[in-house]
């Protein structure tokens, strides 16, 4: 009797448990307080956290439970993040809620979007010196483009290894965009910018916002193919809802379709950085690069920003170069609370939705170029 | 290896380089599409007006450039507020009826010459649409 | 011969009427002044006239918000009563002064039986005209609707 007692109390998480599994699931718990209690990106934050808790309750291998374990539940879900089809899923609903119009006025704010990308490829030379591989600098790098969806389905093709950590510091950098941005605008830009004026756009009509995705996509993925499952399914989403005769379609997107696939993502995604893996020295530089890709790409989109207006006879103002991180709407909404910070009366929000969105495909096109170059 | 060593064993610099150009060339080779698709719609748009399209058997001779007075230019901004409130193309009879009972003077022989400043277009399926570029032109 | 009558027979489909013809029609014209905003007809109202617009701009209103604007002497304006229901299926405004000749159904209608190649001629070149200027209205073949020759 004392030895079956003894093989229960072997197999269960008391026993197994280590130091590495105890700090896992207070982060996972820090991650669900801050999503609930803080309100910093629930949507991603809680199912990461609950995650953290489910892929570190230790088990004992070999029953099919953990996510690692071939016949588990939880790697039958996994699949989705590892197979690289849940972001193209989030990618569809992304372009199903999307108004691509404040882009269409101005198309010229399409190109703070691009100069902010350079972040990725700064931060990948960054990852290189640090020693890391090509394939994880690669993947370390695309953090920068602030695009959750785009860092997880670049890491699943080239160092699957390190999704855990990745996909980590990138929502968590994601949910600090109105701590980690602020500083660097006020810094990069004066007063005297802050205060600029945009000027109304014009009005687009339904004909352009139909013809947009179709555009976008035949343009994009000739350029760069790679970037085929993302942007194809982002300009297919827009593509419904700016239809109209398939907003049934375009409703399915961005409602359930994209919130069933942000819980697997997001649990599992969590579920994956178990103590063992995500504990390492590694890690903590992921995280260091993390933030400095974010810092660097945000300080580009205001430096070009700033570099356009030598040529521009209406100026733009560089805040919203900011926008340019993919990290939609947070990153617009901070250019419109730092810019009214200046002057209560200047809303900058729906101009910073431009390159705030040409971000988003720009992150696509980088992750399709990067993946291309490592294949 | 870390460092310098290490971004040039694994040709980083060539990477980040040609991948920067890529998806900077990508976006702004878009920009310029987009910025040029409205441009292509409204030549569609107008493609009855351009000589090559036009049927031979019902030719319209061409628009004698307007005078447009001040008064012309109030009642031109006015008219392009209603229609800001509309869809695009939109009824013409809605437009002057809305005309009618927001006080503007004299809507009809209003309406009448921004339909022959050509400010205000037929689609040509019965509904009618706002040129921009006119309207600018007149009232700069 | 008037003025206005004149840039009929010359730049419209009048042309192509000989001389008689066109003076056989002109007997039946009854020249009006319209002022800016008069409504000429109104939809679903007997129609009693049609018009041959000499000068100015009218707006033709359908049912369902669209609409056509015609400003070019010899359009026609309200043909429609020539169907045997007889009502005006759109609203015709004047958007600017100008001047129509207006002619009453019984006259065409008596012309039609008097004289069927002129009233002929003139509901080809109206079927013309139709295709041209409302090709979105569609050329329904409703009960009592057809045209009498």
């Amino acid at each position: 009797m004392e030895t079956l007692f003894f093989d229960f109390f072997q197999n269960t998480g008391f026993f197994l448990c280590d130091y590495r599994n105890i700090i896992m699931i207070l982060v996972g718990m820090l991650f669900i307080y801050l999503g609930i209690a803080k309100d910093y990106e629930p949507l991603l934050l809680v199912p990461i956290g609950f995650g953290m808790l489910m892929g570190n309750i230790p088990v004992f291998k070999g029953l099919g439970l953990g996510i690692y374990e071939n016949n588990s539940v939880l790697h039958y879900l996994y699949l989705g993040v590892t197979q690289g089809v849940y972001p193209p899923l989030i990618f569809l609903g992304i372009g199903a809620m999307t108004d691509f119009s404040t882009l269409l006025a101005r198309p010229v704010l399409m190109l703070l979007g691009a100069a902010a990308q350079a972040g990725i490829f700064i931060t990948f030379l960054g990852a290189l010196a640090l020693g890391f591989t090509p394939h994880e600098a690669a993947s370390i790098g695309i953090i920068g483009g602030a695009d959750g969806p785009t860092a997880i389905f670049l890491t699943a093709k080239l160092a699957p290894a390190l999704i855990g950590p990745i996909a980590v510091a990138a929502y968590s950098y994601m949910a600090l965009v109105p701590v980690i941005q602020p500083p660097i605008m006020r810094l990069l830009t004066s007063r005297k910018e802050r205060l600029i004026r945009m000027e109304e756009p014009r009005e687009v009509t339904k004909r352009e916002k139909i013809l947009f995705p179709i555009v976008a996509f035949l343009l994009c993925c000739f350029l760069a193919p790679a970037a085929l499952p993302l942007l194809g399914m982002l300009c297919f989403g827009n593509l419904l809802k700016e239809a109209v005769v398939t907003e049934r379609l375009a409703v399915a997107a961005r409602t359930s379709i994209i919130d069933s696939v942000t819980i697997l993502l997001g649990v599992t995604v969590g579920a994956s950085t178990q103590g063992d893996v995500f504990l390492t020295t590694k890690s903590i530089g992921i995280f260091f690069l993390g933030a400095l890709s974010f810092c660097i790409a945000t300080a580009c989109g205001l430096l070009f920003a700033k570099f356009l207006n030598l040529f521009l006879k209406d100026k733009i103002n560089p805040l919203l170069g900011a926008a340019g991180v993919s990290a939609v709407p947070d990153s617009a909404r901070v250019v419109q609370v730092v810019g009214q910070r200046e002057d209560p009366t200047n809303f900058l929000l729906m101009h910073a939705m431009a390159p705030n969105i040409s971000g988003v495909i720009g992150s696509a096109i980088a992750a399709g170029v990067l993946w291309s170059f490592m294949s | 290896m870390y460092g310098l060593q290490a971004i040039a064993m694994n040709n980083g610099w060539a990477i980040s380089v040609v991948g920067v150009s890529i998806v900077f060339t990508g976006l702004m080779l878009l920009s310029l599409s987009i910025s040029r698709i409205h441009k292509v719609l409204d030549f569609w748009d107008n493609r009855n007006n351009i000589h090559i399209f036009r049927k031979k058997s019902q030719e319209r001779s061409e628009p004698i450039p307007l005078p447009f007075t001040e008064k012309n230019k109030a009642s031109a901004r006015q008219f392009r507020l209603l229609i800001k409130t509309m869809d695009d193309p939109f009824s013409l009879q809605r437009l002057l009826h809305l005309a009618e009972i927001s006080g503007i003077e004299r809507p009809h022989s209003s309406l009448c010459y921004l339909i022959k400043a050509r400010i205000i277009q037929p689609d040509h399926q019965g509904n009618y649409f706002f040129n921009r570029e006119a309207f600018d032109r007149f009232t700069s | 011969m008037s003025g206005e009558l004149k840039i009929l027979k010359k730049d419209t489909i009048f042309s192509s009427l000989t001389q008689a013809d066109f003076e056989l029609l002109r007997s039946l014209m009854d020249k009006q002044n319209i002022q800016e905003g008069e409504i000429l007809a109104t939809r679903k109202e007997r129609a009693t006239r049609f018009f041959i617009l000499s000068s100015g701009t009218f707006l033709i209103s359908m049912n369902d918000g669209k609409s056509a604007v015609m400003d070019r002497p010899g359009d026609f304006i309200g043909m429609e009563l020539l169907s045997s229901k007889g009502e005006y299926i759109s609203t015709v405004i004047a958007l600017e002064n100008g001047e129509v000749f207006a002619i009453k159904r019984d006259d065409f209608l008596d012309l039609i039986q008097e004289d069927s190649p002129l009233a002929e001629t003139i509901m080809l070149h109206w079927n013309s005209f139709l295709e041209e200027n409302f090709p979105f209205v569609e050329q329904k073949e409703f009960a009592g609707m057809e045209y009498h020759y």
